[in-house]
């Protein structure tokens, strides 16, 4: 505050002024006073040199304060009235306040004087600036108020706070229908339509509107008449200074005939995407070699998470080294199409044959390998020439066939086709079984996952923690959280790649140590379809954030006068920049320039624009030097004043984008459905009529495209399933749950059958109305011929297997009934034979001679062998069915361990035993123990008769078998009898010389040929004997 | 008859082997009672005392020598109904019996037997084998408080 301050002093006592301007002096303000003392003095001061601040006494002889109050409030509103005065009560001080003054001061408190006239000063101020604001505002509402009132392409009105029209352009009249006199104070909610309005659409709008400030959409809504128009809205809140809610102002725009374009578009784009999609083989399109594009059946066959992963990448990566060449080769002339502008055309003029299916294999990204059918064709994608691949995955069905080769493997056959990971894990968690599902979901081979502990494969780092203890807790208690119930979880890939499954879990019955069957789904799609579903929201929202259109407005000779925020952003000049600039200069191209100016010269002439009020698209200029498309609208301001045209700017270059490449990719999707020669693709209308017919379904079906158009799809059926009704079936399905599949017979042009696979899936607009039908077909005669081939082999192949199970169980059955009768019924009388002996015996005891006590106890003898050979049977029957636990088995350890239970027939006995260090083999450890113990046991009986007995037993292995021999120096045997050796029951020595029944031979044989191995034996009378045998050597995976 | 008067129930459909084991334990200094029924049916008839065994001894056997193969009803079943009845299951039992079968052996301990003995062929050491059985059952094993009274007693007639 440097000016010097006037200050008007109303004063009759010299001595107060001079108090004042000292008190004024020390405040340190800068002032010039001037003392007045009477009514006629104070007018003239304020007339002739208007104070700044006027300091006024209250009584005054002449004179009063509040008539000089009252004057200085007529005549110089805004000058602040202080009174300065010797007293004053609290009533009188109320009232001079209340009657315009600002302030009073006491002369006995001086000090307050200064801090009041700052006061004052500051208030002035500020309230002169309000008004110089306000009457700008005034100004500028008016200049909007016109022109906004001219505007005819607009919808623009206010609401009150409660919604209700207080304002209504000429555009509103237009676009919605309404007379301004009509509109006014009618809510805002007739425009929408009933359904929304009884949903709370309108209400809503306008609190988000309050809550943001802002709220945009685009929707229908009705005119006066009830026609539906496609609005595109823009709510604004209105509040004061305080912030306080006044209303609301509403931009509309009927964007019917954009939308219809875009919507026309995005239908065709659609319908050719979902086809694509639909697929229910692998379509991938190459361009340069690189994947350009791939559907979700490529994805999930390729092992993708999502298109990323595959988008760029050279195809041949795919490929397994070795094949790379050969597939290249096959790929080549596809992509040395012509060059230059590619046409829909062009893929008549196609240099390939008929793309015929070929076996390959390739590899997934998780490194498992698939069996694939590849078909490649060349098509136009876009304006470039490209090569579209077909895949279709028959890794399952070449597994299947693999299987039933090996009719052993039936089982794993069943487990393979499953589309489900079937992995079974024991007790300890290691895995015992991996289907092919799960080869496919984990990427681990079979080969690779059996024996692996399952949380090292496919259980996520961070579950590790529980799935551990969980195992342990379930084994302890039985109680498992997961056992009988499908969850969802997380799994690892190969790789470490986490994604969602659906797991059931289920123990196998009575399975003892527990065994756990897992049955696992891959749910990645359906959770990424809830992801989509997420980001579509996101995406929603985001569009409230963009802007309002630009508006310049220009006067007559071009110069800019008006620049909104909007226009500031468009275009990149600030408004300081822009406004009095010449517009052309800014914002229109060169090359349009003189066609700007001869259109603004036309119109001062002749007062007629070709341009006004019409909406057009043009170039626009940035101020970086970009040119980009807008739409735009001007309109003459009416008015008295210098002309003044407004334009109203709309930046399209999005939508200009998005309508590119929405036809891009329509174009892309048609040229991609129409060259698709595998594959019938057609759509349907509502009748069941065709409607579009591609290559493919020339090919199979054998009509061309105008012999079959506007026909019904029901002559590709059989009569006899025509009959059935069986189209209208296919049809109603489709319509009533989205989708058909199917196999069966068609019928060609030609007559002839073809099996067919086909998906037909309803087409709707977004009202729901039914518009018609795609359909998708593929000739897989051969597959279903192959099939039937498969089916039949396994049908006679089951007969036989359930043949021979029945002759088998019939035989077992039989064997289990002799063998329990042998043990209970054949023993019954031995018991009798044995008793009854011995009580005779007893009884006879004192009178018995030597002869008849010798024929009873052979008697006795005789029962008690033959108690011996009914046990020795069962046992041997019993080695036969007793199940074998393979595992490493130390012979030398087995030895020393027959030895040690040997020892007690030892005594008195003299052996040398020879066993060098022998190798660990592969079997039963309990059976091969037995067989050890017979041949070692036989060895010392049969060298009973020598002074010194030898026994040597060695090994041999090679990379078949291990073979072992036990070697003794006793009686021997003639070699002609060897065959007999090893029989039941067969001996060939005398009972009375060597004990036993005769089965330990026949134990070892049954043994060893339990265990895939082989005995013999060598020897001589009287020159010791040898038994050998050998036993296969380790599988591949227990080295 | 002494209420309690210690007794064997041999149940043995083969009458050559019930005279054996008779035979066998008539030599023995203590020359226990053995009360001898024929079948299954018969072998749980007297131990629920019903029919014609209304008046069996009041406290139930030491020991049940118990055959697998009988008429009517076999020895697993009498075993099974045994063990699973409240008032029956503590009545020791033994299968006495010629089957080897190894699925009579594990299926007779699943339900709980007390002893499974093959009778050996040999007499000696049948008449041994039943010698250290009645020992046991008769003389060592004392059998809970609640085995020593007829289960009916209490609510019979």
């Amino acid at each position: 505050m440097n000016k010097e301050l006037r200050i008007l002093v109303l004063e009759d006592v010299a001595a107060d002024v001079m108090l004042i301007s000292r008190e004024l002096r020390n405040g340190g303000l800068p002032f010039h006073a001037q003392r007045v003392e009477t009514r006629e003095e104070f007018i003239r001061e304020l007339e002739q040199h208007p104070p700044d601040v006027i300091l006024s006494d209250h009584g005054l002889p002449a004179f009063d304060g509040f008539s000089a109050l009252t004057l200085a409030r007529e005549r110089c509103p805004d000058t602040p009235f202080i009174f300065v005065t010797g007293s004053m009560g609290e009533e009188l001080a109320i009232d001079s306040l209340r009657s315009g003054a600002i302030d009073y001061v006491l002369k006995s408190r001086m000090a307050n004087l200064v801090p009041a006239v700052q006061r004052a000063l500051r208030l002035a101020e500020e309230r002169t600036k309000r008004k110089i604001a306000e009457k700008e505002l005034r100004d500028s509402e008016e200049r909007f108020r016109l022109l906004v009132s001219g505007v005819k392409d607009y919808a623009i009105f206010m609401l009150d706070p409660e919604g209700r029209i207080s304002s209504w352009n000429t555009g509103a009249e237009v676009v919605l229908g309404h007379r301004a006199h009509e509109a006014m104070g009618k809510h805002f909610e007739c425009f929408y339509r009933p359904e929304e309005r009884a949903e709370g659409k309108p209400t809503q709008a306008l609190e988000i509107a309050r809550a943001k400030g802002r709220f945009e959409d685009e929707g229908w809504r009705l005119r006066k008449d009830d026609t539906p128009f496609w609005a595109h809205v823009d709510i604004r809140a209105l509040r004061d200074e305080a912030g306080n809610l006044r209303g609301f102002t509403q931009v509309t725009r009927d964007v019917t005939e954009r939308r219809r374009h875009q919507e026309s578009l995005r239908k065709s784009e659609d319908r050719y995407r979902r086809l694509v999609e639909l697929c229910p083989d692998a379509i991938l399109v190459l361009n340069d070699g690189q994947i350009a594009f791939v559907n979700t059946a490529g994805l999930r066959l390729l092992g993708a998470a999502d298109s990323e992963q595959l988008l760029g990448r050279p195809f041949l990566d795919l490929v397994p080294e070795e094949h790379r060449e050969s597939i290249g080769q096959r790929l080549r002339p596809a992509q040395d199409g012509t060059s230059g502008p590619w046409d829909s055309t062009a893929i008549e003029k196609r240099s390939l044959p008929a793309a015929g299916f070929t076996e390959e294999v390739l590899n997934r990204l998780d490194h498992s390998q698939i069996i694939v059918e590849m078909a490649a064709i060349r098509i136009g994608y876009g304006d470039e020439p490209a090569v579209q691949v077909l895949l279709h995955d028959v890794t399952a069905t070449r597994a299947a066939a693999a299987a039933l080769r090996e009719s052993e493997a039936r089982k794993a056959a069943m487990l393979e086709t499953s589309l489900d990971a079937i992995v079974s894990i024991d007790h300890r968690g290691v895995v015992r079984e991996w289907n092919s599902a799960a080869e496919r979901i984990f990427g681990y081979r079979r080969d690779e996952a059996l024996g692996q502990p399952l949380e090292q494969l496919v259980v996520p780092p961070n579950v590790t923690e529980k799935y551990l203890p969980g195992l342990a807790d379930y084994l302890m208690t039985g109680v498992g959280s997961l056992i009988g119930r499908p969850v969802e979880v997380m799994a690892c890939r190969r790789g470490g790649e986490q994604f969602p499954i659906e797991l059931a879990l289920t123990q196998i019955p009575a399975s003892k140590p527990p065994f756990f069957t897992a049955f696992i789904r891959d749910i990645t799609d359906r959770r990424e379809s809830e992801e989509a579903l997420r980001r579509s929201e996101a995406r929603k929202a985001a569009v409230l954030d963009t802007a309002l259109d630009a508006i310049v407005s220009i006067d007559d000779r071009g110069k800019v006068v008006e620049w909104n925020p909007a226009a500031e952003r468009i275009f990149g000049y600030s408004r300081e920049l822009a406004l009095g600039r010449d517009m052309a200069e800014l914002i229109i191209p060169k090359t349009n320039h003189d066609l700007h100016r001869k259109g603004m010269a036309r119109f001062m002439q002749t007062g007629r624009g070709r341009m006004l009020g019409q909406r057009s698209e043009m170039m626009a200029l940035r101020a970086n030097g970009g040119e980009f498309p807008v739409e735009i609208t001007i309109t003459k301001i009416p008015g008295d004043g210098p002309v003044v045209f407004t334009s109203f700017i709309r930046d399209i270059t999005e939508r200009r984008r998005t309508e590119e490449a929405l036809r891009k990719s329509e174009e892309r999707f048609r040229l991609l459905v129409e060259g698709v020669e595998d594959y019938a693709i057609f759509m349907l209308d509502t009748h069941g009529r065709i409607t579009t017919w591609n290559a493919g379904a020339e090919r199979i079906e054998g009509y061309r495209t105008q012999e079959i158009i506007g026909r019904r799809f029901h002559r590709f059926y059989t009569p006899e399933d025509v009959e059935r009704k069986k189209p209208d079936q296919a049809l109603a399905v489709a319509t009533s749950e989205g989708r058909y599949h199917d196999e069966r017979w068609l019928v060609r042009k030609d007559g002839e059958k073809i099996w067919a696979s086909f998906v037909i899936t309803a087409l709707r607009d977004e009202h729901g109305k039914l518009t018609g039908f795609s359909t998708i077909a593929r000739d897989i005669t051969k597959r279903k011929q192959a099939e039937d081939e498969i089916h039949r082999l396994n049908a006679a192949l089951e007969t036989q297997v359930q043949e021979r199970t029945a002759e088998l169980q019939a035989a077992y059955q039989e064997m289990e009934t002799f063998s329990y009768s042998i043990s209970h019924d054949l023993r019954a009388p031995l018991i009798h034979i044995a008793g009854f002996v011995e009580m005779l015996r007893s009884d006879l005891e004192p009178n018995l001679d030597e002869k008849s006590r010798r024929h009873l106890q052979t008697i006795c003898d005789s029962s008690e062998h033959m108690g011996r050979m009914i046990a020795d049977l069962l046992a041997f029957s019993r080695i036969g069915r007793a199940e074998m636990h393979k595992v490493r088995v130390s012979l030398t350890d087995t030895i020393r361990d027959v030895q040690r239970e040997l020892q007690p027939q030892l005594q008195n006995r003299k052996v040398t035993w020879i066993v060098p260090p022998l190798p660990e083999v592969f079997g039963d450890p309990f059976l091969l123990r037995q067989a050890i113990f017979n041949l070692l046991a036989n060895a010392v009986k049969f060298t009973r008769t020598r002074e010194e007995a030898r026994i040597e037993v060695g090994a041999e292995v090679t990379d078949r078998e291990t073979i072992v021999f036990v070697r003794d120096n006793g009686v021997g045997f003639d070699l002609r009898y060897a065959a007999k050796l090893f029989g039941v029951f067969q001996r060939l020595h005398p009972a009375n010389q060597f004990e036993g029944t005769g089965i330990g031979l026949a134990n070892v044989r049954r043994i060893l040929h339990r265990h895939g191995g082989r005995t013999w034996a060598e020897g001589a009378p009287d020159a010791g004997a040898t038994f050998f045998f050998s036993l296969p050597a380790f599988p591949e995976d227990k080295r | 008859m002494n209420s309690i008067e210690k007794y064997i129930l041999l149940a043995e459909d083969d009458s050559f082997v019930a005279e054996l084991v008779m035979h066998a334990l008539s030599k023995h200094p203590t020359a226990p009672k053995i009360i001898h029924v024929k079948d299954g049916v018969e072998t749980l008839d007297f131990l629920h005392g019903r029919g014609s065994f209304s008046r069996r001894p009041a406290s139930n056997p030491a020991v049940v020598l118990l055959d697998v193969k009988m008429p009517r009803l076999d020895g697993i079943e009498v075993l099974r109904q045994v063990k699973g009845d409240e008032r029956l299951r503590t009545i020791p039992i033994v299968m006495l019996t010629s089957s080897h079968d190894e699925r009579d052996v594990s299926e007779s301990y699943r339900l709980g037997v007390n002893a499974y003995v093959v009778k050996p062929v040999e007499f000696r050491r049948f008449a041994m084998v039943l010698e250290h059985l009645e020992a046991f059952w008769m003389h060592i094993n004392h059998p809970p408080p609640e085995t020593r009274s007829l289960p009916l007693a209490a609510g019979g007639e």
